[in-house]
Parts: structure tokens; sequence; C-alpha cells
């Protein structure tokens, strides 16, 4: 029998081919350095739904600007092109996993801590004054998405691996790699690599468990590394993982932020977790 | 006052110590940035704060008495819990301990909410 690969899992997996429509046409229209924040805005109105899921995001607490933004060509303006993009992508993920079983994990669990790793991460990036986000806003929010593929294509498999968690007390990481010969971090990153998102997206799911294998983008996977871990251990919402992952040493002092900022970040992400999940997850 | 879990209080400038930890960002009166959130308060920054006129901040309570109001029973039971979360992690290391010790108060805090409650 030929070794599983991660490819080989994404050939059966049906409706998961391409990213949705409306954002491949977003990023056509963003891609044009002549188009303008209207013609923007005029491609994502043609989704009333990720229409709505954007202009609540851009209100909430995720910003908290000053004024409230009306249109969604204020909204390119005043957050940006790329970071709206993100955005976009973010809203629109979660709607397309609909069929996973349900006995395998509750999928509002799921996206809670997904969306807590993503809120974290962006947090972390913040600290460091970093610009533009949302990318770790995105990376975060996707981190786990390779699960969600083991769940639906190899739902016995999935079960023993869960199994193996319990009885040796083992990260569901390593029971995958067990079970599987390779974890949800690689699942995960050639479907985004099948969605042809960035290489640093990539490579921030990629290694988000091993962040010292990511060569070209150590930073972002440094993030999402320790977003996870924190969100972990604040579990709000689980993706299966019932251990707190090991904190990679390097990681930590890459991100050059100290242990006593942590109790602030979790307040921060406290604060606007609710709403964002109101937004991002219910408003489906 | 406590939010989410973390006691805050409003510090008049004149009654900051050292190794408290700003809550919120401090900006100066022309909206600049002075001082980060989770900054840990040193005897310059005191000096800073007062020559720019800052009046108050926002500061996080840092453990001084906040476990102790907690049943000491109700910590052990949640220290022994969390435990278990973290036996993949290394508790030594600077910043898993202090989201070990985060974590404790938070589990504690809740039990004794859900006891005083039930």
């Amino acid at each position: 029998m030929a070794k599983l690969t991660p490819q080989a899992l994404l050939e059966n997996v049906k409706d998961l081919g391409t990213l949705p429509d409306v954002y491949n046409r977003l990023t056509q229209v963003i891609s044009k350095p002549t188009s303008s924040a209207a013609e923007i805005g005029e491609v994502v109105v043609e989704d009333p739904g990720l229409t709505a899921r954007l202009l609540r995001l851009v209100n909430s607490a995720f910003y908290s600007f000053p004024r409230k933004i009306d249109t969604i060509s204020r909204a390119v303006v005043i957050v940006g092109t790329s970071e709206l993009r993100h955005l976009a992508l973010a809203t629109t993920v979660i709607s397309m996993f609909n069929k996973v079983p349900k006995d395998l994990v509750d999928m509002q669990s799921f996206w809670r801590h997904s969306l807590s790793c993503g809120l974290f991460a962006r947090e972390l990036a913040m600290r460091r004054r970093e610009t533009n986000t949302e990318r770790y806003f995105v990376a975060g929010l996707l981190h786990d998405v390779g699960k969600l593929i083991f769940y639906m294509e190899r739902g016995e498999s999935s079960r023993s691996a869960l199994e193996r968690c319990k009885e040796k007390k083992e990260t569901q990481f390593r029971s995958e790699s067990k079970v599987f010969g390779f974890s949800h971090t690689q699942m995960g990153s050639a479907l985004l690599k099948q969605w042809n998102l960035p290489v640093r997206l990539q490579q921030a799911v990629a290694c988000h468990h091993n962040p010292l294998l990511a060569v070209e983008y150590p930073v972002e996977a440094a993030t999402i590394h320790v977003a996870d871990v924190i969100a972990n251990a604040w579990q709000m919402g689980s993706s299966g993982e019932r251990y707190v992952p090991p904190l990679a040493p390097d990681a930590w002092d890459a991100l050059k932020l100290e242990p006593s900022m942590i109790g602030s970040v979790i307040s921060y992400v406290e604060r606007q977790f609710e709403e964002t999940v109101d937004i991002v997850i219910m408003g489906q | 006052m406590y939010e989410n879990g973390f006691e805050m209080a409003l510090i008049p400038t004149d009654k900051l110590e050292s190794g408290m930890v700003l809550a919120a960002d401090v900006n100066n009166r022309l909206g600049r940035l002075m001082l980060q959130a989770g900054t840990q308060i040193e005897t310059k920054h005191i000096r800073i704060l007062k020559a720019w006129g800052v009046t108050e901040v926002e500061t996080e309570g840092e453990g001084k008495g906040d476990s102790e109001e907690l049943d000491s029973a109700v910590l052990e039971q949640a220290s022994d819990e969390v435990r278990d979360l973290f036996s993949h992690t290394d508790l030594e290391h600077p910043a898993v301990a202090e989201l070990y010790r985060l974590k404790v108060k938070r589990v504690a805090e809740r039990r004794e909410a859900e006891a005083e409650d039930g």
C-alpha cells in the first residue's frame, strides 16, 4: 500500500478544491494597481453575507475605531486593501467546512479555539508593533484546518489517533504522526498551498508546532506557535488537543516579549472574543 | 474592580510602585504612546509619567494579595487540574510559568464563583 501523503488525502476532498469565487475576484481586483476602493467595494458588495460580516467586523471591538464605517469602500480606505482581503478570507473559510462528522469534533468548539488562536496571534503581533496584523489573525484561524481534513477523510483513523491521545497521554499532533505518518500541520499547509495562499501563511501553519523549521518566515511561525500555546491553555474551545503543547523557547525568544505581558494579552483578547465569534462564526 | 478575571485598578501616579504592571497603554496629551500595556513599572517610568503630567494609570493586580483572597483548598484543586493540562510543557520556562499561574488563578476564581452560586 502506498504511503499516505497530504496531497493524496486532498484529492478526494470535494468542495474544498478552491476558495469561493468572491474571494478570487477580490484577489484579482486588488492585484490591479489601478483599482480604486470603490471598485474593490463593488466586488464585495455582490456577496451580501460577506459584506455584512466585514462591516460588522470593522465596526467591532476587533478594531475599536472611533467612528462608524458604513461602506466597504470606506473600510478599504481605513483598514487597507490587503487587510480587508485577509478578513474576507477569514470570514469565508468557515462556511466551507460543513461536512465534518459531528461525533469527531464539535465544530463550534473547533472554530472557537481557532478564532482565539487568531486573536492571540494578532495581539502578540500588535505588541511587537507589526503592521498588517490581519495576516496573523488569518494564520491563527487556519492553523488547525488540517485536522478537519483528517476528520472528514479518515474518520476511523482520526478516532484511533484520539484514543491514542487518551491512552498514552500524548499530544494530538504526536498521535497523528504515528497514525497517519504526518500531522495536521503538513495537512493544513497542503490545503493552503492548493488554495494558492501565500507561502508565508503556508509556513506559519506548517511549522506551528515546530517553529524552528520555518526557514523563510520564522516570526510568523513563532507567533502562531506561541498563540496556540496560550489558546490551548486558556481553553476557549477545542480542536481536539487535550494538552497545552510544549513551548519552543527559541520561538518565545524570537518574539522578544516579556512573560508579564501575557496577562494583558489574554485580557485584550477576551474583550474581543465573544463579539468576534458572533460575527465570524455565528454570522454564517 | 475585576475585568475578565484580572484585577485592574486606576492608580494615581504618585501612588505607583515599581513592579506594578500597566493594564492599558499610556498616551501623553498629544496622543503619542508613552508606555505600552504590559510594561512593568520602574522608577524611571514614574518620573517620566509625572514629568508629562499623567495623573493616573490603569494597572493590573500582580498577585499581591489576589491569590491570598482565594481559598487555599480551591487553589490546590485548581493547581492539580491545571498541572495535567500543562503536563507536556516545561513549567520552569518563565513564560510557561506565568501562563500556568494565570490559568490556576482563573480556574480557582471560577470554582469559587460556582461554589457561591451553587
